[in-house]
């Protein structure tokens, strides 16, 4: 019996994974977005992430740790999917948010082309906070950093966006 | 609104809610390659969903289109609009691309045009999946080898009154973005 056909037969607790999966995926698939521009790749990443999730569920039974499990896991794969895209031919893949550059009014995609701007880490911790709305808590637990570093990672990626901001004024 | 934080949580939900949905989860089976599967599961769906036939009877005979089996795809007095899909659509007049959004629109606006119509609702590839799964849920081989996709679109419509539901289902067909429109009735019926 393979791995596949061991999964069919224990699967995990089907209401609490899909009530994981309808509660969540939405808001990583739209974080991927945002992070990496396209929606395929972005849906790709969760799904991904909730099958990494699926595969890890006796050890991961606890909604906590399953949600914390699956936010990492879409946070790494967005990661690789950048360090892929820095690799040579990358020129051809999305750039980031280039789908929603073309749908977003001046005002805000002047503030995602400022994001995108920002170093990877607090690209990450200010989507963390302002898209997910995560605590400081959450956070450091997501990007496996300490809370201390995700204030300050937070706070210098909020004012470099702000003077950002102001510089196009 | 003036403040970075206030610009940037902006900006991110307007961002975000460009997807508007997602599919539903798919657990991958590598049981037969991916292109046979299609292959294989492509005749039942549209069997299944679009022509109605009972696939499961296995004497071939047709069985009664309220069996258990088609119960939660099919609700009775309704016309079904199955919309474009890419990758999937046998119609011509799909050419191989989805319904746009733009024809969705103008589909829904048509067909609430109509005095009969008293309800018309969009169900989803994933809502539509979903029921799939739900009701096929006991036959785990075809579901494995169902993704989203390939069960189409629809608007769910449905009419008051007794009549032929024809002048509707004739409107319709051959609009943009409509690949085939099922009269529910009719199928009951026959």
């Amino acid at each position: 019996m393979n791995a596949e056909a061991v999964l069919l037969h224990h699967p995990p607790n089907e209401s609490m994974f899909s009530e994981l999966y309808r509660g969540h995926a939405l808001g990583l698939t739209r974080l991927a977005f945002i992070m990496l521009g396209d929606r395929q790749t972005a849906e790709d990443v969760v799904q991904e992430a909730f099958l990494g999730l699926y595969r890890r569920w006796s050890a991961l039974r606890e909604r906590d740790k399953a949600l914390a499990y699956v936010r990492s896991a879409v946070l790494n794969g967005c990661r690789s999917t950048l360090r892929r895209r820095r690799l040579p031919f990358a020129s051809a893949m999305p750039s980031p948010s280039a789908e929603a550059e073309v749908l977003l009014d001046e005002d805000r995609r002047e503030v995602i082309e400022a994001l995108q701007r920002l170093p990877l880490r607090q690209r990450e911790a200010l989507i963390l906070r302002y898209f997910l709305d995560l605590s400081e808590e959450e956070i450091a637990t997501a990007m496996r950093i300490s809370r201390g570093t995700v204030k300050s990672t937070t706070s210098r990626g909020i004012a470099a966006l702000g003077r950002m901001i102001e510089e196009n004024r | 609104m003036n403040t970075p934080e206030e610009r940037l949580h902006d900006a991110l939900r307007a961002a975000g809610e460009i997807i508007e949905a997602v599919p539903a989860f798919a657990l991958p089976t590598p049981r037969l390659p991916r292109r046979l599967r299609r292959l294989a599961v492509f005749g039942t769906i549209t069997a299944l969903i679009i022509g109605g036939i009972t696939f499961w009877s296995g004497s071939g005979d047709k069985e009664p289109l309220s069996s258990p089996a088609l119960a939660g795809l099919v609700e009775p007095g309704e016309i079904s609009v199955f919309l474009c899909v890419g990758r999937t659509s046998g119609n011509p007049a799909c050419a191989h691309k989805d319904a746009t959004a733009a024809e969705k629109e103008f589909l829904k606006q048509r067909l609430m045009s109509f005095p009969r119509v008293v309800m018309v609702e969009y169900q989803s590839q994933e809502d539509a999946f979903a029921l799939f799964v739900k009701t096929f849920r006991d036959h785990p081989g075809l579901v494995a080898a169902t993704k989203v996709g390939d069960i189409p679109d629809s608007f769910r419509v449905r009419l008051s009154g007794t009549g032929s539901a024809e002048p509707v289902t004739s409107a319709l067909v051959g609009m943009p973005g409509v690949d085939q429109v099922v009269d529910e009735s009719e199928r009951r019926h026959n």
